[in-house]
This record gives structure tokens, sequence and C-alpha cells, in this order.
């Protein structure tokens, strides 16, 4: 009788130890963005497109040493779909006078990185496009100086639609 | 109402632009070394009687330049840096009363006057 009655005990305390009730439920719902494409341009400052220096009247034209490159950053995926120069020192074709120098620029067909994806770890980087702008300046011309020698520089911006 | 639809389906998904700017320079040289290439002989009548005269002008530089002019029966040879010969061993009647030389990069010119 004294051991049915301490089962009985145990059994009534193991009981009262487990939950009431055992299951999982689930409520779905949506998450949604709208995600804006762009670039941004990436240059920390303006480089400059130097054309050293040019003699009047030379025979032959003047090329920059160095080219440069303007960087944009885009949305993985966005393939940027032409580009142009401002029209405010010269054509939207990249040409323009300096010191009475007609020169010409040109941009190079988009060179593309591609950035990594997002994951749960990371939020993963931008496609990496970049141009390589040159330019070129006729032979045989006079220019514009009141004196020996002069120096001229404006700046011009590369125009990049996606 | 199905036109605006066709020109929706045609429009690109996306558009914008982003700019960049860059710096453009140049210096310009606007005085170049002059260019002697042709060279004359005259006469010009002074208060002290008739000289004649060697003048070279900018003009466009024959491919072989003359080294040699005969003025007044005085022949001057300039070679680089060297005279061959003197004004004054063949002279005859006249003097030389004042010439130069002045050189160039790539060539010498000679300017003199004389009166006789």
């Amino acid at each position: 009788m004294n051991t049915k009655f301490r089962l009985l005990a145990a059994t009534l305390v193991l009981a009262s130890a487990i939950p009431a009730s055992a299951g999982t439920v689930s409520n779905g719902f949506t998450v949604s963005v709208n995600l804006s494409s762009r670039c941004i341009a990436t240059n920390a400052s303006a480089p400059t497109l130097d054309f050293g220096t040019y003699t009047a009247f030379q025979g032959s034209a003047a090329a920059p040493a160095t080219p440069v490159t303007m960087t944009f950053d885009c949305t993985r995926g966005l393939a940027p779909v032409s580009v142009a120069f401002d029209t405010t020192n010269g054509t939207a074709a990249g040409v323009g006078v300096l010191v009475g120098l007609q020169y010409s620029l040109s941009a190079s067909s988009a060179t593309t990185v591609a950035g990594t994806a997002a994951s749960t770890s990371t939020i993963g980087s931008a496609d990496a496009v970049s141009y390589s702008v040159t330019g070129s300046m006729p032979a045989n011309q006079a220019g514009t100086c009141g004196a020996a020698t002069c120096a001229g520089s404006h700046t011009r911006t590369l125009i990049v639609t996606y | 109402m199905a036109f605006a639809a066709l020109i929706l389906a045609f429009s690109p998904a996306y558009a914008g632009e982003s700019a960049s700017r860059l710096g453009v320079s140049v210096t310009l040289h606007a005085e170049t070394p002059p260019e002697f290439g042709a060279c004359k002989t005259g006469e010009v009548i002074l208060p002290q009687g008739v000289a004649a005269t060697v003048t070279c002008t900018p003009e466009p530089v024959p491919k072989q330049p003359a080294r040699s002019r005969v003025v007044s029966s005085v022949l001057f040879h300039i070679s680089r840096g060297t005279w061959l010969g003197t004004a004054d061993e063949s002279m005859g009647l006249g003097t030389v009363t004042s010439w130069r030389v002045i050189r160039l990069a790539n060539r010498d010119y000679l300017e003199m006057m004389v009166g006789w």
C-alpha cells in the first residue's frame, strides 16, 4: 500500500511538470522593397587631363601623357547605356577650347568589375564601372595668348546615363 | 489607352544620370624660335655712301639652306662655328663697316653692312 501510494505521488508530480500543450504554429507575412537602381561617381576629386605644353603652330597633335580614369559604383546588374560630356565648357561629344586651342575628349567603353551579392552576413558590393578618358589637340593651332606663355584649365564633366 | 500601354512597354525600366568631374589643362607657348631660312641682298643709300645689306627674313626654311652668300664681291662662307675666309682679304674697294653672325639652334646666319 505504501509502495502504491509513492508511485501514484511520483506520477502526479511528473504530470504536473509536463507542459500543458506541445506544437508550433506559423503566420506568414510578406517583406517587400522597391529598389531604385542608380550609379554614383566615386572619384574622390576631379582628376586632371593634362595636355602638357603646346607650342603655337606645332606640327603634330598634342595628347595627354596619361589618360584619366573616371569611376562609378552602380547597382549590380545595372549597365550604363551611354556616356557624354557636359555642354558647359564644350560639347557633349567632348570638344572644347582652352587658351584658344581646340581639343576633343574621348571616353573608352565601360570596364565593369562585378560586385559581390548580398547575403545574410554581408551587404555585398556594387558593380565598379570605369571609363578611361583621353583627348587630342590638333596641330597647327595659333592659340590665344597675350604673353610668351599662357596656362589654361577648366572643368569638364563625364555624364553616365543608365 | 492601348497606345499609352505600348509606350510604357517600350520605355526603359530605369533612367538616370550620374556625373563625375575632371579637369582639362594645357600650357600654350605662344612664342616660337624665329625661322630664318631666306636671306636677301640689297643696297641702301646712306649719307656716308652706299651700303650693301644682307637681310634674313622669317620665311619658310628651305630643305637645304644655302650656307654662302656673295655680297659686293665678298664671299662669306659660314660653317657651323667656323669662319672660312675673312671679309677684309677680298674686300677690294669696300670696307666692312659692321656685321654680325646670329646663331640659332640649327643654323647660323650673317647680317652685315658694307660701305664704300
